[in-house]
């Protein structure tokens, strides 16, 4: 009886498991939590197994080509810490610098995402996967662009697609 | 079969004969089994229309959520996500709570809540759109089942959680970037299954009386394992890459890369040594054997993953026909690939030996399959080269057609010998 009472309470814990997970995920995209950024983005459309057809998307972060123009080479399934800076038109934020320590020292307007370096030419931040209904075409590159809600930990969430400037209603 | 009070009618007649019940006792149970059998059936038929109804309302609840899917909004998919799966855990704690006669529903009802976790999880990576780390996926899944197959003495969630296992090691192990992982070929992989095998058939083997559906369960899968995973390193110099062992050796030299092996060819030799008094119980002899069977099965399946891994010679390269051409491999895989013949047809005939010796028809006719997928394989693979002409399906029909005829002869003797032996 006893261990039948341990199981029952373990499942009442992956209940609250779900639960707490959602409400924190749900907590990074509120009003006023972290900072809201737009940037630009390339799609393609695979699927997941879990979580059906989603779009691939690719930022021009997201290139370790770029971060050796910066001088940063981090290990392949290390931590990279990515400065993002507004544009010259005041925008979308671009890359600024890279590297393998969370940057303590930023101008105003920069933010700072945190990712990992999964293949030699390949950074990805979590944000690279937007999960849209079966059968939704994918929109031109060229008029897709991405708002994405940082959090103090420098974890990026995506907030909004956008096709030509509009929220993206698929 | 015959009902329940034909049968009562019967064993009541030779009851009466042998003077154990008399007329009266004999009438009176026949009318309470016939009374009972009544109720059963009517209460059979409101429960298959209960069934019925409720299985064609779930099909439409189902059928109404997918069809309006993408316009259901995020939050309500958790909470309706939430709310079925504390009902469905909750179902199986209240039948149990309240001791009622449904044992099987409540298991079934807790293996539904094992495998919607990990659908819970992939409803949140869809609604957050996450995909940060895919293999934490199946890690926090296999935390999550593990305990509950324990606490729930649950066969069927402790096959889960091993497919659960499986899962996340060979997706870890294949993360880049991950600190276990893994050159990304296929013996090291396969490595793993062998491992995972030989010690789920040795803790199984050590669980199977005190913990008969965890430890029975295991053992399958072990068994499983063991064969699927001594049948593909039958293929090694298939798989085996014979170019650029220097470089892989340099991408192996780095930290971490042998941990996921190791720990699992570890937890092999646990499971081996956890299991050895009660492998073959009735023959230590065969015991032995068995043991000594796995053990080398478990070194040449390391053998190729360290000579994948550039931690073994490869030796000199070695000419094979492969289906009409010349392919090559290196001499250290040949020398894999034919202990694991040697390997397969060893643990058929211990299958057959040992299912003689106890009786046990199952392992007997799992060993005269073994031995005829044995030679079938083996002709295919090793005739190959026959395949440039139609003689290689005139030879192997008769192979085929011979192999099925003997194995069948054999399988019958064998089957004979046992019941005279009885």
């Amino acid at each position: 009886m006893m261990r039948w009472k341990i199981a029952a309470a373990y499942m009442a814990l992956h209940v609250v498991f779900f639960a707490g997970w959602a409400a924190r995920e749900q907590s990074r995209l509120l009003p006023g939590e972290g900072e809201s950024i737009l940037v630009r983005t390339a799609p393609v459309d695979p699927r997941d197994l879990l979580s059906g057809q989603y779009m691939r998307l690719s930022y021009e972060f997201s290139t370790p080509r770029r971060m050796k123009q910066v001088g940063a080479a981090p290990e392949v399934g290390g931590v990279v810490w990515v400065v993002l800076a507004p544009d010259d038109e005041k925008k979308f934020h671009v890359p600024k610098r890279y590297s393998g320590e969370r940057p303590r020292e930023f101008a105003p307007g920069e933010v700072v995402l945190r990712g990992r370096l999964a293949k030699e030419w390949l950074c990805e931040f979590g944000i690279e996967r937007f999960f849209v209904p079966e059968g939704t075409e994918t929109p031109n590159r060229r008029d897709v662009t991405v708002r994405l809600r940082i959090g103090k930990d420098g974890r990026p969430r995506i907030e909004q697609v956008y096709v030509k400037g509009q929220p993206w209603r698929y | 079969m015959a009902s329940f009070v034909k049968r009562l009618k019967e064993l009541l007649s030779t009851a009466k004969a042998q003077g154990l019940v008399g007329d009266e006792a004999s009438e009176a149970l026949l009318r309470l089994a016939a009374e009972e059998d009544r109720k059963r059936h009517f209460v059979g038929l409101v429960a298959i229309l209960g069934w019925l109804g409720g299985g064609v309302a779930a099909i439409g609840v189902s059928l109404l959520i997918a069809a309006n899917w993408d316009d259901i909004p995020g939050l309500v998919k958790i909470v309706g996500f939430l709310v079925l799966l504390a009902g469905v855990h909750g179902g199986g704690v209240w039948i149990r709570w309240r001791n009622l006669p449904y044992e099987k529903t409540a298991h079934a009802l807790h293996f539904m809540g094992a495998g919607m976790f990990i659908a819970g999880v992939g409803l949140i990576a869809q609604v957050y759109h996450l995909h940060e780390r895919p293999p934490n996926a199946f890690l926090v899944w296999l935390i999550a089942i593990a305990p509950l197959a324990y606490l729930l003495r649950s066969g069927p969630i402790t096959a889960m959680t091993i497919f659960a296992l499986v899962l996340w090691a060979h997706m870890e192990g294949a993360f880049r970037g991950s600190p276990v992982e893994m050159p990304d070929m296929f013996l090291p992989h396969l490595m793993l299954e062998a491992g995972l095998g030989v010690a789920l058939v040795g803790f199984g083997t050590a669980l199977r009386k005190r913990e008969p559906a965890i430890g029975k369960t295991m053992l399958g899968i072990g068994v499983f394992l063991v064969a699927g995973s001594l049948y593909l390193l039958g293929f090694a110099r298939h798989w085996s890459w014979i170019e650029g062992v220097v470089g892989r050796w340099a991408m192996w030299a780095q930290a971490g890369k042998l941990i996921l092996p190791g720990v699992v060819f570890a937890s092999a030799v646990a499971g081996l040594a956890a299991g050895w008094r009660r492998l073959g119980e009735v023959s230590a002899r065969m015991r032995d054997y068995l043991v000594l069977i796995l053990a080398a099965f478990l070194l040449t399946a390391a053998a190729g993953a360290a000579l994948d891994a550039g931690l073994l010679p490869a030796g000199p390269e070695v000419p094979f026909w492969q289906f009409g051409w010349v392919e090559h491999c290196s001499f250290t895989s040949l020398v894999v690939t034919v202990v694991a013949w040697l390997l397969w047809f060893l643990l058929a005939v211990w299958c057959l030996g040992y299912g003689t010796m106890t009786g046990k028809k199952a392992l007997v006719n799992l060993g005269v399959v073994g031995v005829g997928l044995g030679v079938i394989t083996r002709f295919f693979d090793l005739m190959s080269g026959l395949a440039g002409t139609g003689w290689m399906f005139l030879i192997g029909g008769l192979v085929l057609v011979a192999t099925g005829w003997a194995m069948e002869r054999w399988r019958r003797y064998l089957l004979a010998k046992m019941e005279k032996a009885k």
